[in-house]
């Protein structure tokens, strides 16, 4: 496959977007009591399974350096991290945009929402540690171990509102998927949509830090050719 | 849902489609930028290298007469 053909799926994205925001604004309903703002929730939800998506794989990527010392694994494993903290910012943003429509408050120490919080400025942090060393190795090493740890907030996150007393809404359950048909249609194509956006983003990331890693053997190799 | 709203919610439609077409041509594009800086780099590294594989032995000054 050329690299050109392996961009050509990225169009489909277009579509799908599409639809996710037909869905979203003209196909579902409003809520009985929340009205036309419970349309945020749509992008709510994708952007948190986006960014549980992409800290697992960020986790599953660690596991692998740790275990091959392949530097592969740990670029996927930035590249997914970086995003997954972008996906975490837009959930926060809509989580308090809906939170002030629902619950009449900007912001409020809730098991659910403070666990999200954690979330983003540990994995803020990864980032930030990523940056302190030259040693590529290490930068590796503390990173993977680093995002093992942090990953240990993804699970927690996510049972919060069942393991703890929430005022966050639990939407699936095991007796089912507490919304209206064409709801549920509304928020499986925006999930759809948000998860090839992560999918376009992991591309262009790792083909940017394969452009970096190639620069930095070629300024060494300058080096070492000027050196000696 | 009066007719209003209704009329709203496709205005926020029509308007969250028509930034996403453009996020999408910035993607994209994005997309093809990077993919030639790859393609680049690729080029300039098999360059270094095959400039390192010219065998050089010890002693030899080239052609003579």
């Amino acid at each position: 496959m050329t690299r050109r053909s392996q961009d050509g799926w990225i169009w489909g994205l277009l579509p799908l977007m599409g639809l996710a925001l037909f869905l979203n604004f003209v196909a579902s309903p409003d809520d009985r009591v929340l009205g036309p703002s419970q349309r945020i929730f749509y992008f709510h939800m994708a952007t948190a399974t986006a960014a549980g998506v992409a800290f697992t794989v960020t986790a599953g990527a660690s596991i692998l350096y740790l275990a091959t010392r392949n530097l592969r694994f740990d670029a996927f494993a930035a590249a997914s991290a970086e995003i997954g903290t972008v996906f975490t910012s837009m959930l926060l943003v809509t989580g308090i945009l809906w939170g002030r429509a629902a619950w009449g408050v900007w912001w409020t120490w809730d098991p659910r929402l403070t666990a999200t919080v954690i979330l983003w400025v540990v994995f803020m942090a990864y980032l930030m540690i990523r940056g302190w060393t030259e040693s590529r190795e290490r930068r590796a090493r503390t990173a993977a171990v680093l995002a093992l740890a942090a990953y240990v907030d993804v699970p927690i996150d996510y049972m919060t509102i069942r393991w703890w007393k929430s005022i966050h809404p639990v939407v699936i359950t095991t007796h089912g998927i507490h919304m209206a048909p064409s709801m549920v249609w509304a928020m499986f194509v925006s999930m759809a949509a948000m998860l090839g956006i992560y999918a376009a983003w992991m591309q262009l990331r790792l083909r940017l830090i394969r452009v970096e890693m190639g620069l930095d053997r070629v300024k060494q190799h300058l080096k070492d050719k000027l050196e000696g | 849902m009066s007719g209003t709203e209704r009329m709203y919610l496709e205005f926020l439609f029509f308007a969250y489609t028509a930034v996403w077409v453009m996020m999408f041509g910035f993607l994209y594009r994005m997309g093809k930028r990077a993919r030639q800086l790859e393609e680049e780099i690729l080029i300039l590294e098999e360059a270094f290298s095959s400039e390192t594989k010219t065998p050089i032995e010890p002693g030899f000054h080239g052609p003579s007469v």
